[in-house]
């Protein structure tokens, strides 16, 4: 363990110096002939001031800027009211906040599960009853009011496959509410379709 | 010795006969009456009666006396007489009564009132041997019941005797009043008006002539005396002269000015009383009535406020007392004689005493001759008459009121009388004087100058002697006449077990007033207001209560019957009375004693009197005005006052001890106050402590303290995990993880230099640059400066400036480790930590955390959506479920239920044929939707409307008909097509894209929900 806590130190020693290096680099591109004389002059330290303040004033910002996010996000408590926060009870209340977000989702995803089960239940029982109901049309053909239904639809659809047109919504609309005038019983076509509907179960066998 | 005792007993025998004989002679008196208010001229005639009865009186008393001795029968019937009083004396004695008596308070004052009882009695034997013996009997056989031979043969006699008696004591009193206007007048010859001091010098010269009068008879009746006072014969043998000629003479003036000289009379008294004060306190020693004395000062007291009362009381009261005295008479000599028997001694000066008691009896016998004359000439003139009878009538409530204190006044002055003959003797001068100063040294130093004063008077000369006996005679009756009225007014104010004790004293003599107030009832009411006003407090009180106490006694009049032999036991008491006062004569240190302890009870009970009478006052006053017999209610709700003010007291304790709980309340409410305060004061303190501040929030304390443990203890296998991550990875991968771990370690070292960079601005502006070159270092080689704090923290050069640094980087020490907890925390939680390539610095972290909090609640938000979208449908299929299963039973089921089900069947039918016509040409759905609600799901709809099969054709034919006329019009299907067209719009993307639309129809054939 020694060993690797000493390893660690002089490892993290390293990265330090080289990070420190840049920022003096960058410093000293301007002026090429200004770098082995940084001791001496005081414009390169008045620079290195001057970017180090700022360095840090974007850091605290940043930082305070982060807590009062978390602290908006973060639903606020009755025992927390009126009582000032601090920043360690932020980041524990956070902790808390998400751990609480990802139990709610496990819960969620549980529930949505056993909803779409069901549903592909429901949708087999459905299907099996669309086909046993399938069988049954055929006596309920011979009824005259499925004749009388089958007739009208019919020949409304002949109409409407004649005078709609489906190139376009404003055409569609255009198109579609004449028609709907046409079936008014007022008008010649729909009148013989009304006769043939009374007539049928007299005709029918 | 022996002698003393035969004389008491021939005494005794003497005066028994002559009652016997008297009774007949009483009656012919009262006829004579009768006779004289028709006819004036026989008042001559009535007084030569007068005269003659006594004549023959006198030789009856010796001609019995000497037939006593010789014959037996006479001896016979005095011995039975004495053995029946003897036997009544012993029976009382022994009775329970007795024993009863003795325990009470005020034993010493019954003691004195009694004594004052006997000595009247004495008088009252020798007045039997003169003249006027015969009427007075009746009153005092009459009292006792005992008695029973005397109530039987006296029942109906007394009753009119009594009645007459009463009116002959004012005929009395008013003679007595003429009488001094007489001697006034006399020494005014000249008809001027006489003035203050010379109205009292003329009562003065008016009494002298009256004693020269009394002794006239002393000369036939006693030789003794003779040798003793030589130098009064000579005053006797001029006396009868004037006192004929100055009644005869004078008669007729006193009619005209009656008021007048009455007024003058009643003006002059006051001013005798004061001088011979100190001469009554002597008195008083002789008298050996000790319970007196300290009541003196109250009596001075009195006086002052009433001075304009007393003159017109006392001459009324002198006149009734003497009167009133033979009621009590024969079973006081009883009790008198007993003592006597009991002495082992009598000494010569005892029988002395007894010559000078009958002398005075003798006088005061005299005097009431003339008061008879006198009664005789107002009955004449009656219109004149009627304004005396009220004024008299008014003053007789008030003689009732003192009657008892006459009494003692009476005896008082006899008793002034002795001790004056006592002091002239030679054989005991000296003993007396030295009494006298006894009792004003115990008493009443300042008196001692003027008793000396007056002895000295006695010895220079003797005519100024019989002038100071009488200035004594009249000032002593009002002093003691005042003494009595406190000592009966304080049984009133004694609870009332002593009331009912005292009671009897008092029965027998108001008897007679309520026989009297039947006839003159509007009188009394009148008699009120005129007294009230003019007493003071201290008078009104007792006076109302003791006109309280008879009023109660009348009103039940068998009771008072019923109290009547008690009276018998207060005399016994009495005759114990004589023998203490007697034995103090021998003994002067024993009367020392008993006036001491006699002294006490009356000042106890004057400090005790003020309050009680305040209060009988106020109710008194009340309630005498409307009627008297509410009086007695009154009387008897006395006590109840005091428990009505102790309740009060008890409710002003109760409030005082409510107060108190109230405040006791306070102070309770007040340190529970201060607890609460002080506990909320405590929180905000242990909020605002940053050691603490982890388990500010309650709720969120125990999750934190939860949640702090678990990354403590997976930490260390996520170490070992990057450790095997780092060998197992490539030796770039192992480079960039390295290189991570130091941008933490510096981040964390950037925060501290942060945190120091900030306070070391703050103090000096100038040590900046200092500052700049120590971070470098630190910055260099982090654990140097951690080595640096724990240096400092030991060294303690000033201790209390090292113990607040000490503090502060304890708590700087704890913020930094809950902030770095708290961020490791987060670095464990947040899975993209790593990701971008970017140095998980602070606020690389906060920000991280934001977003994954985000994140976090937007996918919670997605779930809740998705589970809602999946609820909808399921209740979709439900329904398409139910419907099936509804549709189902037609296969199965009789053709009738078919019939119910048509509009179902035809639904069916729809569906399928839309589907199969969609498949052929995907406009047919289309036109399909916008039909649909007219055709099947509406109310109004051809599916519901058609009949059904059961019914004939023609019936369907025609319900067909009436739906195409009523619903099949424009404006049914306009609606329905403006619906289709915004479903497609909205659902479909038609208006962007119109060739999407095919496809979107044969969606909705697939998921029709």
């Amino acid at each position: 363990m020694s060993r690797s806590r000493s390893a660690a130190a002089s490892s993290s020693q390293k990265p330090d110096d080289m990070d420190l290096m840049s920022p003096d680099g960058s410093a000293s591109s301007p002026s090429a002939p200004n770098t082995p004389a940084t001791n001496s002059g005081g414009f390169s330290s008045d620079r290195k001031k001057a970017t180090h303040l700022r360095c840090e004033r974007q850091r605290r910002e940043a930082i305070n800027s982060g807590y009062s996010d978390l602290k908006d996000l973060i639903p606020q408590t009755t025992t927390s009211l009126g009582c000032k926060t601090t920043n360690a009870a932020i980041l524990f209340r956070a902790c808390d906040f998400m751990s609480q977000l990802k139990t709610d989702i496990s819960d969620a995803d549980k529930q949505l599960a056993q909803l779409n089960a069901q549903a592909a239940a429901l949708e087999m029982i459905a299907s099996e009853y669309e086909q046993m109901a399938s069988s049954v049309p055929d006596a309920g053909q011979s009824t005259i009011q499925v004749k009388m239904l089958q007739l009208l639809l019919d020949d409304c659809f002949t109409s409407f496959s004649s005078q709609v047109d489906f190139t376009t919504y404003a055409t569609i609309t255009r198109t579609l509410l004449s028609w709907v005038e046409s079936l008014a019983p007022n008008a010649e076509p729909f009148k013989s379709t009304a006769g043939k509907m009374v007539t049928m179960p007299f005709t029918s066998p | 010795m022996s002698r003393g005792q035969i004389i008491h007993s021939g005494h005794f025998m003497c005066s028994n006969p002559h009652d016997d004989l008297v009774q007949d002679e009483d009656e012919e008196d009262v006829e004579v009456d009768v006779v004289e208010d028709d006819d004036k001229s026989m008042e001559a005639s009535s007084s030569v009666h007068h005269k003659n009865k006594a004549l023959d009186e006198k030789p009856v008393t010796f001609y019995k006396f000497g037939v006593g001795k010789t014959q037996s029968i006479a001896i016979d019937v005095s011995l039975n007489k004495l053995n029946k009083c003897i036997k009544v004396a012993y029976n009382k004695m022994t009775t329970p009564k007795w024993k009863d008596f003795k325990g009470l308070r005020l034993h010493w004052k019954q003691r004195v009132r009694l004594n004052n009882v006997i000595w009247r009695a004495y008088y009252i034997e020798f007045r039997k041997k003169q003249p006027e013996k015969p009427k007075k009997p009746f009153c005092y056989f009459a009292v006792p019941d005992d008695d029973t031979t005397h109530q039987k043969i006296e029942g109906s006699i007394v009753e009119g005797m009594y009645w007459k008696r009463k009116m002959e004591g004012v005929c009395a009193q008013y003679k007595r009043w003429r009488i001094r206007s007489k001697h006034n007048l006399v020494t005014d010859k000249g008809g001027m008006v006489a003035t203050c001091s010379s109205t009292s010098v003329s009562s003065m010269t008016g009494e002298l002539k009256r004693k020269r009068k009394h002794t006239v008879p002393k000369e036939t009746i006693e030789s003794k005396l003779r040798s003793y006072e030589p130098p009064v014969k000579l005053q006797r043998s001029q006396t009868p002269k004037h006192t004929i000629s100055d009644e005869f003479a004078w008669d007729f003036d006193d009619l005209d000015n009656v008021f007048t000289d009455d007024f003058l009379n009643s003006l002059s008294e006051p001013y005798m009383f004061p001088d011979p004060r100190d001469v009554y306190s002597g008195n008083n020693a002789d008298i050996m009535q000790p319970g007196l004395l300290p009541l003196q000062p109250t009596i001075e007291d009195i006086m002052m406020s009433l001075g304009d009362d007393m003159p017109d009381s006392p001459p009324f009261h002198n006149d009734r007392d003497t009167m009133r005295t033979p009621t009590n008479d024969q079973p006081s000599i009883s009790a008198q004689q007993i003592p006597q028997m009991r002495r082992s001694a009598s000494s010569s000066a005892s029988l002395h005493q007894m010559q000078v008691a009958q002398a005075q009896a003798q006088s005061i016998s005299q005097i009431s001759q003339p008061s008879q004359q006198l009664q005789h000439q107002i009955q004449i003139q009656q219109p004149v008459a009627a304004r005396p009878h009220e004024f008299m009538a008014s003053s007789i409530m008030m003689d009732y009121r003192l009657m008892p204190t006459r009494q003692s006044s009476a005896i008082t002055s006899q008793m002034l009388m002795l001790s004056q003959s006592a002091s002239t003797l030679s054989s005991q001068p000296q003993y007396a004087t030295s009494t006298h100063y006894s009792t004003n040294n115990s008493f009443l130093p300042i008196r001692n100058t003027m008793t000396n004063q007056h002895h000295l008077g006695h010895t220079s000369q003797h005519s100024p002697w019989n002038k100071q006996q009488q200035s004594n005679f009249l000032v002593s009756l009002p002093h003691q006449s005042h003494v009595e009225r406190i000592l009966n007014n304080q049984p009133p104010l004694v609870p009332p077990p002593s009331r009912s004790n005292l009671l009897p004293t008092q029965n027998d003599p108001y008897l007679p007033q309520f026989l009297q107030s039947t006839q003159p009832t509007p009188q009394p009411q009148s008699h009120d207001p005129m007294m009230a006003p003019s007493r003071s407090w201290w008078l009104d009180s007792p006076l109302t209560a003791s006109v309280q106490s008879p009023l109660s006694v009348a009103t039940p009049l068998p009771l008072a019957n019923q109290t009547g032999p008690q009276t018998p036991l207060g005399q016994l008491i009495g005759s114990a009375d004589n023998g203490f006062l007697f034995g103090g004569n021998n003994t002067p240190g024993g009367f020392k004693m008993s006036g001491t302890t006699s002294g006490v009870p009356t000042l106890s009970q004057r400090l005790e009197q003020p309050p009680i009478s305040r209060t009988s006052t106020i109710f008194g006053n009340v309630e005498n005005k409307p009627e008297r017999i509410f009086t007695s209610l009154t009387s008897q709700n006395t006590p109840t006052p005091s428990p009505l003010d102790i309740s009060s007291l008890s409710r002003l304790r109760t409030s005082s001890l409510n107060e108190s709980w109230k405040m006791s309340h306070i102070v309770e409410g007040s340190p529970t106050y201060q607890a609460f305060a002080a506990s909320v004061t405590t929180k905000p303190s242990i909020l605002e402590s940053p050691s603490t501040s982890g388990d500010i929030s309650g709720p969120a304390s125990v999750p934190v303290q939860a949640s702090q443990h678990p990354p403590k203890i997976i930490t260390p296998p996520s170490a070992s995990s990057k450790r095997k991550e780092q060998e197992a990875a490539m030796a770039p991968l192992v480079n960039r993880q390295q290189s991570c771990d130091v941008n933490l370690l510096n981040g964390k070292m950037a925060v501290k230099v942060e945190e120091k960079s900030g306070r070391h601005y703050l103090p000096t502006t100038p040590t900046e640059l200092k500052e700049v070159t120590k971070e470098e270092p630190l910055l260099m080689s982090a654990p140097s400066s951690v080595k640096s704090m724990r240096r400092q923290a030991p060294d303690s050069t000033l201790h209390p400036e090292e113990r607040k640094r000490i503090l502060h980087l304890h708590a700087e020490q704890n913020r930094r480790s809950a902030l770095k907890d708290g961020f490791d925390q987060l670095m464990d939680i947040i899975p993209d930590l790593y990701s971008g390539g970017v140095k998980p610095t602070n606020a690389v972290v906060l920000a991280k955390s934001a977003d994954h909090i985000r994140r976090l609640q937007a996918e919670k938000w997605d779930k809740t959506q998705k589970i809602d979208e999946a609820k909808a449908k399921i209740e979709k299929l439900n329904q398409k479920i139910t419907s099936l299963q509804s549709n189902l039973p037609q296969s199965s089921a009789p053709s009738s239920s078919s019939q119910v089900d048509s509009k179902t069947s035809l639904e069916t039918f729809f569906d399928r044929y839309v589907k199969e016509g969609a498949k052929k040409n995907w406009r047919f759905w289309v036109m399909s939707q916008m039909l649909k609600p007219i055709c099947v799901t509406q109310t109004n709809s051809f599916a519901s409307s058609v009949a059904g099969d059961s019914s004939s054709r023609n019936e369907v034919a025609a319900s067909c008909s009436d739906w195409l006329n009523k619903n099949w019009k424009a404006t049914e299907l306009r609606p329905l097509a403006s619906t289709l067209l915004v479903s497609l719009a909205t659902n479909s993307s038609i208006l962007a894209e119109p060739d999407t639309l095919p496809d979107y129809v044969m969606q909705q054939l697939k998921n029709p929900f």
